[in-house]
């Protein structure tokens, strides 16, 4: 894990380590922010779709950094967050253990605690959000809580940061003289103390690496099957000592299974909750028991037989809104400032001059970084209203009314929300697939999320159904291409599901949180992260493959032209013509100069060497060229194929494109566009956004190259049967 | 313990009653323990006001009564001894489940601790000996009606050999037939017994879905799947096909 930190911020040296730990929904996040304000970064773990949080503060003079675990409720290696959160307490050794507990939850708040002490580390336990916990009526005995754990503890309020400073004061302390808190490992009753002091003695003689971890814990997690710690355990045996060592766990197991009739992790997991409710009933005195919580009020209407579905429905409409339609003006002005920018920079050189400078500045970098930041509207706001799904606890009800309907195309229920912004735009969509919490869901939902059709595919819909179809088609062609990318999502999310993540168990097991009112600051922090990770680390690949396509579309830059076009608008300019007629044709033969140029440069020249394998599909080197620059965004295959049939950078509405089209395809031919199109690879934004989200070009890649072979595979067949049918002709 | 060694074998059914409403209702009102006790609510009151005069549970009039330490371990030990005793007398006698329930109840109060650590320990010994086990006990129901010969016995002492030797775990079997997925919203339920060891129980048994844990099935969801369950307090949500690994024993309805 050292790697990691050097990822991250790292921290200053004499810097006291504290780490924060947590279930999910216990404030864990808002007690961070409150600790660290804005001073905090964001990475990933390697290898692992699992975000790492950093931050820092002072206090007392001592400067602490705080690494904030991923939320859990336990510490097994079933979930990748789980082990992370394992392996920094392991390997790391932070001085402190910060274990945020939501003491209106205590009972299942206090299992992680009970992992946290057998694991030893120095404990800090924060009784957080302790004035829900009064309201609800539980009186809790801090001093005898204390005691019977062993541990420091604080009572704060998160979301008003009240006692923070006591907090600060107390991770001080426990740092500096942390064997005065020093939590001792649970007592598991005589038939488990038995077998594990025997699994710890053989743990000890076969030499298991405990270097890092106490033998005791080791053996316990042996007894629990614990898959991680077997291999790890057995790393530096021989085959022997490693076969000893099994067969004794296997041995233990067995004895257990046959005494008390059950296997030995849930008799484990039985012991820590029967240690939990022992202590529980002696800490906490429950003054009023009320039947049902405001939550539970709540939940009678937004999770009603009846009225829920309307209530997600519209909730899912209005976060459509929000995202693209209040996106929408701050767009076009981000699109309009850059313009102007472009403007401005051009007009530092001659008009008419062709300088490569100009190109490179004005269509390479101003237009890139222009095509960078006019995703930031939709992604803030569109995690301005995940924040406030999220933190007021609709997120987790959302996922339990849609999850029948999901988990039948193989997916999650919280799937919909990334496939519902897929309607928008795929990268903010991709960015969604965060709410998911296992890698699969994850995973699956993010390949497929290209397929639903996109605002930017629009253009070349809307150029093409006109051209080609009867006004009485146009909607039912939308509708059917629409349908065919959602029917290829569900289908490819349950292939997908059956085969490259087969096995891969997902409990939808799932807290459904009490409802919270989000907190300003927890939504801004949040959305602001977001923009952050988005113009950092997608933004910057962006960048990059724009001014790639810009070269593509720029060089080779043609010299000498078949038609010597300066010669023909002279002799435009000598005709006997009024100013709007030789205007035009300047206009013309300046197109076939821009149409020309394109196809000598490399974009072109790909288009050409594809013709070929593009054939089979029924597209042209044309089409090629315009796939070529799709790549860069969608809607730009329109412009492009504007100048490939030299006129210009063409609009969706232009009905001379419209009319060169239509003597160039047929029907049949545009129809395959189309699919093309949709299925195929995704713009680079989306590579770049899936890169960054999965963390791996290996997801990215697969997702160009199997969405390329798929859009390829299909076009092909509907074009070639289409022929057959006699559907091929004009 | 001197006031509760003294305690009345009637007191002992309150303290045992108010313990069994607070784990599977989450408080006892006083009609509850009423009702459960047959007895009239001026009653109780009594009853509790005696009670909390030995410490043994925190009561004002009006408010809900709640067990003190003390209480919760007498409540605990006279519990345990109900369920020794019923346990014997269906799983090994095969008496009856309501004659059993009310015979429990009635010798409950009059056995000593040290009696029923050894019928405690000679059930386990039954049920769990691969020459005894739930098999063992039906061939005790059928020699009721016939004559157990010894040819009989040789073969019913190979078999057991055969199956102890294949690994088959016939000590146990399972009495619980009622899943979690089965109930009713609104209906209340003790764990029994969590499914096999795979990562979903794993991920069930961490989130506190523990055998003798009480559950409530509050909803389920308007498209027929997943469920909405209360445990340990808070409200959990799970799949029906991870609850049908669950196996439980319902509660009886609250009281009108």
């Amino acid at each position: 894990m050292n790697e990691a930190s050097q990822n991250g911020a790292p921290a200053a040296p004499g810097a006291i380590l504290a780490a924060l730990a947590g279930n999910p929904n216990s404030g864990k996040t808002t007690v961070f922010n409150n600790l660290t304000g804005a001073r905090q970064h964001v990475g990933n773990y390697p290898g692992v779709t699992v975000e790492k949080k950093e931050g820092h503060f002072r206090h007392g003079g001592r400067d602490v950094h705080v690494i904030d675990l991923p939320g859990t409720y336990s510490l097994t290696a079933y979930t990748p967050e789980e082990a992370v959160a394992r392996n920094v307490i392991i390997e790391e050794r932070p001085a402190v253990v910060v274990d945020i507990v939501d003491a209106s939850n205590l009972e299942r708040n206090l299992y992680l605690t009970t992992q946290l002490m057998e694991l030893e580390a120095p404990l800090v336990l924060v009784l957080n959000m302790s004035d829900v916990a009064r309201q609800r009526g539980h009186a809790i005995d801090v001093k005898r809580l204390s005691a019977l754990f062993n541990v420091r503890i604080v009572e704060t309020v998160g979301h008003r940061s009240e006692g923070m400073d006591q907090l600060k004061d107390a991770i001080l302390e426990v740092a500096a003289g942390a064997a005065a808190f020093s939590p001792a490992p649970l007592h598991y009753g005589d038939d488990i103390e038995r077998e594990l002091a025997a699994l710890t003695a053989v743990v000890g003689r076969e030499g298991a690496d405990t270097t890092t971890c106490r033998p005791r814990w080791v053996a316990l997690k042996l007894l629990e099957n614990d898959e991680v710690v077997r291999a790890q355990a057995s790393a530096r045996m021989s085959q022997p000592q490693a076969d000893a060592l099994m067969a004794a766990v296997r041995a233990a197991r067995d004895r257990l299974a046959a005494k008390l009739g059950d296997d030995a992790e849930i008799l484990i997991a039985d012991r820590r909750y029967g240690f939990i409710s022992g202590a529980c009933q002696e800490a906490v005195k429950t003054t009023v028991e009320s039947r049902h919580s405001t939550s539970d009020r709540i939940d009678m209407v937004m999770t009603h037989r009846v009225l829920s579905i309307p209530i997600f429905l519209a909730m899912m409409y209005a976060v459509f809104k929000l995202t693209f339609t209040l996106g929408e003006p701050p767009m076009g002005w981000i699109e309009a400032l850059f313009g102007w920018l472009g403007g401005v920079v051009a007009g530092g050189w001659a008009p008419g001059s062709e300088s490569l400078l100009k190109s490179l500045l004005v269509d390479g970098i101003i237009g890139g970084v222009g095509g960078v930041i006019v995703f930031l509207p939709n992604i803030l706001l569109l995690f301005l209203a995940i924040a406030i799904l999220e933190d007021s606890g609709y997120m987790a009800r959302a996922a339990f009314i849609m999850d029948r309907f999901m988990h039948q195309l193989g997916l999650h229920g919280k799937s919909f929300i990334p496939l519902l912004i897929g309607f928008g735009c795929t990268v903010p969509a991709i960015m969604a697939t965060r709410t998911l919490e296992t890698r699969r869901d994850r995973l699956i939902t993010m390949l497929v999320a290209p397929l639903i059709s996109c605002g930017a595919r629009l253009p070349i819909y809307a150029l093409i159904i006109p051209a080609f179809f009867p006004a009485a088609w146009h909607a039912r062609m939308l509708w059917i291409i629409y349908l065919i990318g959602i029917g290829l999502a569900v289908v490819c999310a349950r292939l997908l599901g059956r085969t490259l993540f087969r096995g891969e168990s997902t409990p939808f097991v799932m807290e459904l949180p009490p409802y919270r009112w989000p907190t300003l600051k927890g939504i801004a922090i949040h959305m602001w992260e977001r923009g952050q990770l988005y113009l950092r680390k997608a933004g910057t690949i962006i960048l990059g493959v724009s001014v790639i396509m810009w070269a593509l579309a720029t060089f080779p830059r043609k010299q000498t032209f078949e038609h010597d076009h300066e010669a023909q608008v002279a002799a435009v300019a000598v005709l006997v013509l009024d100013d709007a007629e030789k205007g035009r044709r300047v206009a013309e033969i300046e197109q076939a100069r821009q149409a020309e140029e394109l196809a000598y440069t490399i974009a072109g020249r790909i288009g050409h060497a594809l013709e070929p394998v593009l054939a089979p599909l029924g597209f042209d080197w044309r089409i090629g060229t315009g796939l070529i620059g799709a790549f860069a965004a969608k809607e730009v295959f329109v412009a492009q194929m504007g100048i490939v049939f030299a006129l210009g950078e063409a609009g969706q509405d232009s009905t001379a494109l419209r009319e060169k089209l239509r003597a160039n395809y047929t029907p049949l031919q545009a129809f395959c566009i189309m699919l093309f199109c949709l299925v195929s690879a995704p713009c680079m934004a989306t590579i770049a956004v899936t890169r960054r989200e999965s963390n791996s070009w290996k997801w990215a890649l697969f997702q160009l190259g199997g969405l390329t072979a798929l859009a390829y595979v299909l076009t092909l067949i509907v074009f070639q049967v289409g022929c057959l049918l006699g559907l091929g002709a004009r | 313990m001197t006031a509760t060694e003294a305690l009345s074998a009637e007191l002992e059914d309150y303290l045992e009653s108010i313990a069994r409403l607070i784990r599977d209702r989450g408080r006892a009102r006083v009609r509850d323990i009423a009702a459960g006790l047959s007895v009239h609510k001026s009653t109780v009151t009594a009853a509790l006001h005696s009670l909390a005069d030995k410490g043994l549970i925190d009561y004002t009039p009006y408010s809900l009564p709640t067990l003190t330490r003390a209480g919760s371990q007498v409540a605990d030990r006279v519990q345990r001894q109900h369920d020794v005793l019923k346990r014997f007398l269906c799983d090994v006698l095969l008496v009856d489940a309501g004659l059993a329930e009310t015979n429990a109840c009635r010798i409950e109060h009059a056995v000593d601790k040290a009696v029923l650590e050894h019928l405690t320990r000679f059930m386990d010994f039954v049920q769990c000996c691969p020459r005894g086990g739930a098999k063992w006990i039906r061939g005790y129901e059928h020699s009721c009606d016939s004559d157990p010969t010894r040819d009989k016995c040789e073969r019913c002492m190979e078999i057991a050999l055969q199956e102890f030797r294949a690994g088959r775990n016939t000590a146990r079997e399972e009495t619980f037939t009622m899943t979690l997925d089965k109930l009713r919203s609104g209906q209340r339920a003790r764990i029994h017994r969590v499914g096999r060891a795979d990562p979903v129980t794993r991920r069930l048994v961490d989130m506190g879905v523990v055998p003798g844990t009480a559950v409530e099935v509050v909803k389920v969801a308007p498209l027929g799947d997943p469920i909405e369950i209360k445990v340990k307090g808070y409200s959990l949500t799970l799949r029906k096909e991870e609850a049908a690994t669950i196996t439980v024993e319902p509660v009886a309805e609250a009281a009108p």
